[in-house]
């Protein structure tokens, strides 16, 4: 992790600029999708979107049954999971 | 939630088991209330988590591992197009249906998301967003392959595009 | 006309209890005998007409339980009611708010049974209340009202605890004191309380974690840490939470066990059996769950024989002979299907299963 940091900082200062950056409303927890699949990116499409219009601290999720049943893993907001 | 929490930004993140199966009647009664929340509902025609089972969405002639030799339709009944059901009710405001597979589709179903919360803010009642996506382990195929057959079949069944939109 | 005494149906009784308690939320759906609280509530119109407090019919049992769900998941005093074919549709919700830790109210007028059964009173429902009637190791506190007066009060005491303990509870009355007219004496309405508990999903603020609520743990061991966290709370509750109500028991040779309606038939045969210089005396638990097991114990010592009186097949019997370990005669008299027992039946009953 520390090896990456550094690595990091080795890009900025030989001139790389930043052009993504993960959306603090996600955790750093990885997701546990399969290669190729939606969800990752549906996740994170949504809470850039929440984090964009700045209503993080007002935004409750609701998790569903199935292989996002643990979204609330992955996102960083508040959320419920829903009953079967 | 919504009911007591009204000032609160409420979104449900669904399968097509929650939404389009077990779920259904609450789905329908919730736009039909037009509750002012936003529903995202990922359609990718099976049931991903327990093992690939058919789910109400599944395609035609689609093996899962409830419908080994493909769904039949005599005896299985047919895909269920929900989000063309929820447009239809009086309750719903905006209803799309988008694919998260290349840039432009990420990009265009960003949008989508964001006019559900922005519809929110403006209390214009429900917004649902299907973004139809694919199950490559469910489907048993690569991702590459699978987003390939996604294309060719289950946009056939699921066209992408808005479907409801609000009369402004 | 805003008297604090008021003439009201058990039904009624629940409804205005909800309102002045300052209960944020009721979810129901209409089934005979307990109609009446939604009906009630929807004329009344808290949420335009008094303190804000959300009614809403749903489109199911199912649903509105999960609405109960989620509203106390927002750390909100949410309620539903039913009776018995809709409550075991609640059950799975029941479940998940017992393994997520979330407080609510659940009223079941209960109704003959099984399957549609009838619509006249019972108290058939004591297993699936008391056992845990969904899946998995809960409990729920039940408290058992014998009067509309109690009806009214263990709204406000079944949220105290409910929230004090993190724990769906259920009050259990039936379709004769649900129906019954008596008189109330009514508490001051409270506004609704807007403390937000520190559990609850309102929103995450960049100065704590988020909070979220589930019953789901994927992992055993940590599904069982979950377990037995629940468990160490029902020693808690088994150790503060058990109420019951004694009458004539101080020199009593024989008891009667009963509860709600049951209770109040069963008092008359006391009466009765005390005339005729039997010493016959009755313990009532409140709370069904957890159940007044050593109170009896204590009882049991001075006791030559107890009769359980219930409108069912004999079901809080099994908890009686548990907590007295079958050392004295255990007996059950009870009706089913609806029909409650006269004092006279009981007495009979009584006079030849002992004396």
């Amino acid at each position: 992790m520390k090896d990456l940091e550094a690595y990091k900082k080795e890009l900025l200062a030989q001139g790389a600029k930043k052009i993504f950056s993960k959306t603090k409303n996600l955790t750093d927890t990885a997701f546990s999708y399969c290669g190729g699949c939606g969800h990752g990116v549906a996740h994170r499409l949504i809470m850039e979107v929440v984090e964009e219009l700045g209503i993080t601290q007002d935004t409750i999720g609701v998790a569903p049954v199935g292989c996002s049943v643990i979204a609330y893993e992955f996102m960083n907001i508040d959320m419920i999971q829903a009953a079967h | 939630m919504k009911r007591v929490l009204p000032e609160k930004y409420m979104f449900s993140y669904q399968g097509d088991g929650d939404l389009a199966a077990i779920g259904t009647g609450e789905t329908i009664h919730t736009c039909n209330r037009g509750e002012n929340i936003a529903i995202f509902f990922i359609n990718n025609g099976i049931y991903g988590m327990t093992g690939g089972q058919m789910a109400p969405t599944t395609l035609p002639g689609m093996k899962s591992s409830t419908s080994p030799y493909g769904r039949n339709l005599d005896t299985m009944g047919h895909p269920l197009s929900l989000t063309e059901m929820i447009a239809q009710l009086h309750g719903t405001y905006y209803v799309t249906r988008q694919s998260v597979h290349t840039p432009a589709n990420i990009r265009k179903c960003k949008q989508a998301i964001k006019k559900a919360f922005e519809n929110q803010k403006l209390q214009k009642g429900l917004s649902f967003v299907e973004i139809v996506s694919n199950c490559n382990s469910g489907w048993k195929m690569p991702p590459v392959e699978a987003n390939k057959w996604m294309e060719e079949h289950m946009f056939a069944a699921y066209p992408l595009g808005d479907i409801k939109l609000p009369k402004e | 006309m805003d008297s604090n005494i008021r003439l009201m149906k058990g039904n009624e009784a629940i409804a205005e209890a909800a309102i002045r308690h300052g209960v944020d939320a009721y979810f129901g759906y209409p089934i005979t005998p307990q109609s009446e609280i939604i009906e009630y509530l929807a004329k009344e119109d808290p949420f335009t007409k008094r303190n804000g407090m959300v009614v809403l019919q749903a489109e199911s049992e199912i649903a509105a339980i999960n609405m109960v769900y989620g509203a106390a998941g927002c750390g909100k005093k949410a309620m539903t009611s039913s009776s018995s074919p809709g409550i075991s549709l609640k059950q799975e919700g029941v479940s998940y708010l017992a393994g997520a830790e979330l407080p609510c109210v659940i009223v079941n007028v209960v109704r003959g049974g099984p399957g549609l059964g009838t619509i006249q009173p019972s108290q058939a429902d004591y297993f699936q209340s008391v056992k845990g009637g969904g899946h998995g190791d809960y409990h729920m506190i039940v408290l058992a009202p014998s009067t509309v007066q109690e009806q009214y009060d263990f709204v406000a005491l079944g949220f105290d605890l409910a929230f004090k303990y993190r724990t769906p509870l259920l009050i259990l009355s039936d379709g004769a004191i649900g129906q019954m007219m008596e008189k109330v004496v009514l508490s001051e309405e409270k506004p609704r309380d807007n403390t937000v508990p520190d559990w609850a999903i309102v929103g995450k603020t960049p100065n704590r974690e988020r909070n979220y609520i589930t019953s789901l743990f994927l992992d055993a061991e940590v599904q069982e840490n979950q377990n037995k966290r629940l468990q160490k709370k029902y020693t808690e509750i088994r150790q503060n939470e058990i109420r019951f109500e004694e009458f004539m028991t101080h020199d009593a040779e024989y008891l009667i066990v009963a509860y709600g309606i049951s209770a109040r038939i069963s008092q008359k045969v006391v009466e009765t059996a005390r005339n005729q210089g039997i010493k016959l005396g009755m313990l009532r638990p409140i709370t069904l769950w957890p159940f007044p097991s050593k109170r009896l114990v204590e009882l049991s010592q001075q006791l030559q024989g107890i009769l359980c009186v219930e409108m069912s097949a004999g079901q809080m019997v099994e908890d009686v002979k548990l907590a007295v370990e079958c050392k004295i005669p255990v007996k059950h008299y009870g009706r089913m299907g609806g029909i409650i027992a006269s004092p006279t039946e009981v007495f009979e009953n009584f006079k030849t299963l002992f004396l």
